[in-house]
């Protein structure tokens, strides 16, 4: 028997120092919350306005970031009414893409470990990497 | 809205002078007639208009104390600029407010001063408290007008009534001068040209255009406060 | 959606005899945003913003805010209906009480909002018979930030609106701040506190000596604003290294630390065709962009 819950917005936390823009990190956030099971199919999310007021963070911000979520088919957003979860069949494939991942991140991490690379020169590596596949989408 | 300001900012000093003034000219004219001297009424009434005079250019300086200058010094003229209104219009309440507390000034004192003469047919001293009424105004329009023009470039919070009273006595005192009497703004308030010194008849016939004269020079130094203020960056 | 800039200035300029206190500045803020104007103290935000509403006389150049002129007396008027203000010393009339005053702000405005003012007079705890005078400093920045955002103005304009709070004013400030955008206002705030700039503000303007050295979404900076730690065998001459985007180099021994705007990725490159034996990436905050653009310059 399954009932929707209201989710509570201050379970995320962002980081507004961080490199990365607030709405990828609030993007993050509400995905993960799905991966966990913390949000699931027909679980409503706080209105931009209220959701902003009680992170208090731009409202932009909030917006941008439930559109794309919307985009991705993870929120489904109603006149009216709110953004609920919806956790369409690609999205789950998704989940499932990214759990395998986590393993083989996991993995890797702790063979660097072994190689005795610290965390931080770690995290770098994988930063500088990063980069440049974005270059090369960019480029298309 | 800036009536309710204007009002809230000048009261305390407009109540206090006018008390003050009634008081006093009601008093000095009890004490004129208790000593019999001087003997007729109108004398003493003329006798006691000198000192209205000089206490309303007293009041007068503090009565146009204010402005954006004034708040400038406090800091409160930025919430002022911030408004929905041109300077002419704030200037103009200030203008208008002062107008009309310094003619209330002109007035009341004179209308105790008959009462405290428990004068039994006031209409017969209408014309004379009328016309001491307007040769205060006349000429004091001048004194008005040049504490606001004072009070639009001096900045400070009490620096502008204390400028202010000390070009008012300059001014008085520069044209006691008998030469330049008949042309003294502050002669013409206390009206020693038109009533005879000894009996306090109303004498001579009332110069329009002297009075003309002041409330032209009264406009202008207004004009030139109204550009200083509008062209000041705040 | 319009997007006709709500500010917008056209080589700007104010000068104190020979000190230029704006200098040529050129800004255009969106609307519907929330942009953060940055800088110094005496970097000349405060003129600035006098400028917009009419205070200051522009020595040169011209601006309009919603679309009035700012140099003209009567546009000016029109504009300050639209606009809500909160300026740097937020002092008000000593001698009217908590309640005098909002009576007599309350008939100017047409946007003004009678739930909101009842909203805030309790969140902010101010007591309506007291007299401005003999409030506490943080009680005054209260009421003079009441006084701004008991409206529905098409613009919000404050200048440093942390100032004079603790921080759960400074909590509530940003909150209402967030409130006033999410129904569709503009809110351009000036400010030197990094923090709270990063926490709401959607775009940043950097004012520095008069100037305007930085104007980008933050979202874009955090995206491509990046440290660039390198280690080289041998150092490489600067020149080398400078490739767009480029904001600063330090460098000592055989280490050279570089912020980049954009263009990452081209440094990186540049970084392996030197031969460079390390090479590591890492976000900079706001904190950090301030003080090199401003050092920098």
């Amino acid at each position: 028997m399954y009932t929707p819950v209201q989710f509570n917005p201050m379970l995320f936390k962002l980081n507004p120092s961080a490199g990365q823009p607030l709405y990828l990190q609030l993007m993050q956030q509400i995905r993960h919350a799905v991966e966990k099971g913390a949000l699931q199919q027909g679980d409503q999310l706080p209105g931009i306005r209220t959701l902003a007021e009680e992170l208090v963070i731009s409202p932009t911000t909030v917006a941008k970031a439930y559109s794309e979520l919307e985009h991705e088919g993870l929120l489904e957003l109603r006149q009216g009414s709110g953004a609920y979860i919806s956790v369409k069949r690609r999205g789950l494939s998704q989940m499932q893409r990214v759990h395998e991942a986590s393993k083989q991140v996991r993995q890797l991490i702790s063979e660097l470990r072994e190689v005795g690379l610290t965390e931080d020169a770690i995290r770098r590596i994988f930063e500088a990497e990063l980069l440049y596949p974005a270059e090369v989408l960019s480029k298309q | 809205m800036l009536w309710y300001k204007a009002w809230l900012e000048t009261r305390s000093r407009f109540l206090i002078a006018l008390v003050g003034s009634v008081a006093l000219c009601s008093r000095m004219v009890v004490i004129f007639l208790r000593n019999g001297a001087p003997s007729q009424l109108s004398q003493v009434l003329h006798a006691t208009h000198e000192t209205l005079a000089a206490v309303w250019l007293l009041a007068v300086t503090l009565i146009m104390m204010g402005g954006l200058l004034r708040e400038k010094a406090a800091g409160a003229s930025s919430f002022t600029l911030s408004l929905p209104v041109s300077r002419l219009r704030l200037m103009s309440v200030r203008i208008g407010m002062g107008l009309m507390e310094a003619i209330l000034l002109a007035i009341l004192p004179w209308i105790a001063m008959l009462f405290a003469a428990k004068v039994a047919d006031k209409t017969h001293f209408i014309s004379q408290a009328s016309i001491h009424v307007f040769l205060l105004l006349g000429g004091g329009v001048l004194f008005l007008a040049a504490s606001f023009l004072i009070s639009s470039f001096v900045e400070g919070e009490y620096t502008a009534p204390i400028v202010s009273c000390g070009a008012i006595i300059m001014l008085a005192y520069l044209l006691s001068d008998d030469k330049l009497r008949p042309y003294s703004p502050w002669a013409f308030m206390l009206g020693s040209e038109y009533f005879h010194w000894r009996t306090a008849q109303f004498v001579g016939p009332i110069l329009w255009i002297h009075a003309g004269v002041f409330v032209a020079i009264a406009a202008l130094m207004t004009l030139v406060s109204i550009k200083l203020i509008q062209r000041r960056d705040f | 959606m319009t997007n006709i800039p709500v500010i917008e200035t056209n080589d700007l300029n104010k000068s104190y005899g020979q000190i230029a206190a704006v200098r040529a500045l050129s800004l255009s803020i969106k609307p519907h945003q929330i942009t953060a104007f940055l800088g110094l103290n005496g970097a000349g935000k405060s003129t600035t913003i006098r400028m917009l509403l009419g205070m200051i006389r522009p020595s040169s150049g011209t601006g309009q805010v919603l679309g009035h002129r700012i140099d003209d007396a009567n546009e000016s008027v029109c504009l300050r209906r639209k606009v809500a203000y909160v300026s740097e010393n937020k002092q008000l009339y000593d001698y009217m009480t908590v309640e005098q005053i909002i009576r007599f702000t309350r008939p100017f405005y047409p946007d003004w909002s009678l739930d909101r003012e009842r909203r805030l007079l309790n969140a902010y705890e101010l007591p309506l018979k007291r007299r401005i005078k003999s409030l506490s400093k943080g009680m005054r920045t209260k009421l003079a930030l009441l006084l701004a955002l008991a409206r529905k103005p098409e613009l919000l304009i404050l200048d440093e609106p942390s100032e004079g709070l603790d921080p759960i004013g400074i909590e509530l400030m940003l909150e209402s701040l967030v409130a006033q955008n999410s129904e569709g206002t503009t809110v351009f705030f000036s400010s030197h506190q990094i923090p709270e700039v990063e926490r709401i503000a959607d775009h940043v303007c950097l004012l520095h000596q008069g100037s305007l050295v930085l104007d980008a979404s933050l979202d874009d900076m955090r995206q491509s604003y990046r440290q660039i730690d390198l280690v080289f065998p041998s150092l490489p001459n600067e020149s080398d290294v400078r490739v767009a985007g480029v904001e600063s180099i330090r460098a000592s021994g055989r280490q050279m630390s570089v912020v980049v705007s954009r263009n990452a990725e081209m440094l990186i490159e540049r970084a392996h065709d030197l031969h460079a034996s390390s090479v590591e990436v890492s976000p900079i905050g706001l904190r950090e962009i301030f003080l090199q653009t401003v050092k920098g310059s």
